[in-house]
């Protein structure tokens, strides 16, 4: 495959090549797909230099490991499933190096969330893209591992609960109290910020 | 409103409420009352996430990040496995953080 085929030629057909030993085609697959892993990543480790290392990482695994891909999902799938797996990897080892958080202790003595006020105003009209974006950004900085983790897993991986609960090690039910916790918090924070205006 | 009902709630939003429990829910939830202002709460937190993702970009130029990951690659296929390159932080603690004692070593006043 030329340099001119690989940026003509769809994904299936980079992947061939690249699993022959064309790293070209695979340098490809890069181009198209990084902002899409480095953006999973980061939304999950909150730290940019984190978030570069794991998905070089993810790409150098996704390389190594191209013969397995059988192409049941889409590349983009597979690989985000890599970064992911390589994520939460690292905020194990990170958990073992820190002591528990408020948050988690809430949530363990029955939450605060079920005392929050329901937000009815909503905390993010009138608010410019970037700006909303940047509001996001602190308020899910303020969430802790495991709640962000099950909130991207699921608004932005779209996994089920049971999926959730297997590729987190946990059970449903707390899936959902995450879920649940991760949602109202952020409602609260984005309130919170509004409000600081 | 107790908290499996919160959770049900939003089981309901998500899709993952059997058919029957479902109904049920939303005979209450034409009610209004607080499990609807609940839910729009919950269901506002969704809409504002979706598509957050993106606007966000790798950093790195391409050519940059993959030169890096070539690197990797080709040092972890390589037969005889060059060690990672070190970083300068390391670097500078080798120069600046002596190095133990050898355990062995006689004391000087012996």
């Amino acid at each position: 495959m030329t340099e001119n085929n690989h940026s003509s030629a769809d994904d299936p057909a980079l992947v061939r090549a690249a699993q022959q030993g064309e790293m070209e085609a695979f340098e490809e697959l890069v181009g198209r797909h990084r902002d899409k892993i480095f953006a999973r990543a980061y939304s999950m480790m909150r730290n940019e230099e984190e978030a570069i290392d794991l998905s070089q990482e993810a790409w150098v695994k996704g390389w190594q490991r191209l013969r397995q891909f059988q192409g049941e999902a889409s590349f983009g799938t597979w690989m985000t499933r890599i970064v992911i797996n390589l994520c939460l990897d690292q905020i194990r080892r990170q958990k073992r190096h820190r002591t528990e958080s408020i948050e988690e202790l809430d949530e363990a003595s029955g939450g605060v969330e079920r005392q929050m006020p329901v937000v009815i105003v909503n905390p993010t009209s009138g608010l410019e893209r970037a700006e909303l974006r940047q509001r996001i950004d602190r308020a899910l900085g303020q969430l802790s591992y495991e709640h962000r983790t099950v909130l991207v897993l699921h608004e932005f991986e779209e996994m089920e609960y049971k999926e959730i609960a297997r590729t987190m090690d946990c059970s449903i039910g707390t899936v959902m109290s995450r879920l649940f916790y991760a949602r109202r918090k952020l409602a609260a924070l984005l309130a919170d910020l509004k409000k600081q205006d | 409103m107790d908290w499996e009902a919160q959770l049900k709630l939003q089981a309901y939003l998500d899709g993952e409420l059997p058919e029957a429990e479902r109904r049920r829910l939303e005979a209450t939830l034409a009610q209004g009352g607080q499990s609807s202002l609940l839910l729009a709460e919950l269901r506002q937190t969704r809409e504002v996430l979706a598509g957050f993702e993106k606007g966000i970009q790798m950093p790195e130029s391409l050519e940059f990040f993959w030169s890096k990951i070539e690197r990797e690659i080709r040092r972890q296929e390589s037969p005889a496995r060059v060690p990672a390159p070190v970083s300068w932080a390391a670097r500078l603690r080798r120069l600046l953080v002596p190095p133990a004692p050898w355990p062995c070593s006689p004391s000087p006043a012996s």
